[in-house]
């Protein structure tokens, strides 16, 4: 049977219809910033910031690194915006595959350190505690968290992109410069995997539930 | 060991949810409607539904930005990198020079033990003064 290899898949890059810069409401503050206009910078990161900085934390489980990552990539599209061609992808796509790339490399490194035990295994930040969020729903949320943490980094980016709302598979793949194929399979994966320890947290549940 | 048909409808589910979420609307019509089939009137197939609800509903209110990502801070300057991060790379600079300076002390051997140092010594004064071609 032809099986598809997720190795060869993420090797494929996607070569993307080029999108128009006239679709792109980015577009004009992006040739500012092209231009050398700083000040374009600044309603770029309010417009893209909050989502950027949302996903850095899920991907790296700590605010002080998902702050230090989304700065890192705006500066980065900042310097290279001469050699950035929008017509290939929207700014977006760009900016978060900026955020993702860094993400990774961290989660990368993390790992190596890890192993020659230079850092003990992160510990996922709380999140402010909300009137409005119930206490069953939120525990979820937590262990949903730390299942994320254990997921492949480039698994945890496709899931987290394509749970942000806004954000088609074909979207995901622009943003991760991979193939929709490739994206689908990291999605399946980490959707499975995830799924499966919702349902152990459930068995483990409905087992304390029926008592000894 | 054969499998029966509703084993091969659970596995189908399955394979939907993973790979289109518990949102049914995003299904393709056949499998929506298996799945809607199946949910009906199986208990194990609304369990696992459950867990992928769970997982979805959580997955979306963990990229929900709350207060903390509103309030982004703007960047004006050439920042490059944070103070943090080159707080982090000074700690590092200095280990390693502190090491570098102590191997250096303990490991080269005293002035008086080298035989070269005092043409070196020379060398440089000769420069100095004009008169040598070492330098």
């Amino acid at each position: 049977m032809g099986g598809f290899v997720l190795s060869e898949a993420l090797d494929w890059k996607v070569s993307l219809p080029a999108p128009s810069t006239h679709g792109d409401p980015d577009a004009p503050l992006f040739s500012r910033l092209a231009a050398g206009d700083q000040a374009a910078l600044g309603p770029l990161m309010a417009r893209h910031g909050p989502r950027l900085r949302v996903l850095a934390r899920r991907m790296t489980g700590r605010n002080d690194e998902a702050e230090d990552i989304v700065q890192e990539a705006f500066v980065a599209i900042w310097r290279r915006a001469a050699r950035i061609d929008p017509d290939k992808a929207p700014i977006a796509a760009y900016l978060t595959r900026a955020v993702v790339n860094r993400c990774i490399d961290r989660a990368r490194r993390q790992k190596i350190r890890r192993l020659i035990g230079l850092e003990s295994a992160p510990e996922i930040e709380d999140d402010a505690p909300g009137a409005d969020q119930v206490v069953e729903a939120r525990g979820e949320m937590q262990a949903v968290a730390r299942d994320l943490a254990d997921l492949p980094a480039r698994q945890r980016a496709a899931i987290l992109l394509a749970s942000g709302g806004d954000l088609t598979v074909a979207e995901v793949a622009a943003a991760m410069d991979l193939s929709v194929g490739a994206t689908e399979q990291l999605l399946v994966r980490a959707r499975r995997t995830l799924r499966r320890r919702a349902l152990e947290r459930m068995g483990a549940d409905a087992d304390r539930d029926m008592g000894p | 060991m054969m499998q029966t048909p509703a084993g091969t409808n659970i596995k189908r589910f399955e394979r939907g949810l993973d790979r289109w979420g518990s949102d049914l609307r995003s299904w393709p019509g056949a499998d929506r409607a298996l799945a809607e089939a199946l949910l009906a009137g199986d208990a194990e197939a609304r369990r696992r539904f459950e867990a992928a609800r769970r997982v979805d509903a959580a997955l979306g209110e963990l990229m929900r930005p709350g207060p903390a990502e509103a309030s982004i801070r703007l960047v004006h300057s050439a920042p490059a990198v944070s103070l943090r991060r080159i707080a982090g790379w000074s700690t590092v600079g200095l280990a390693a020079s502190l090491l570098i300076g102590f191997a250096a002390g303990t490991l080269a051997p005293l002035p008086d033990d080298d035989d070269t140092a005092g043409q070196v010594f020379s060398a440089v004064q000769d420069a100095d003064s004009g008169s040598g071609d070492v330098l």
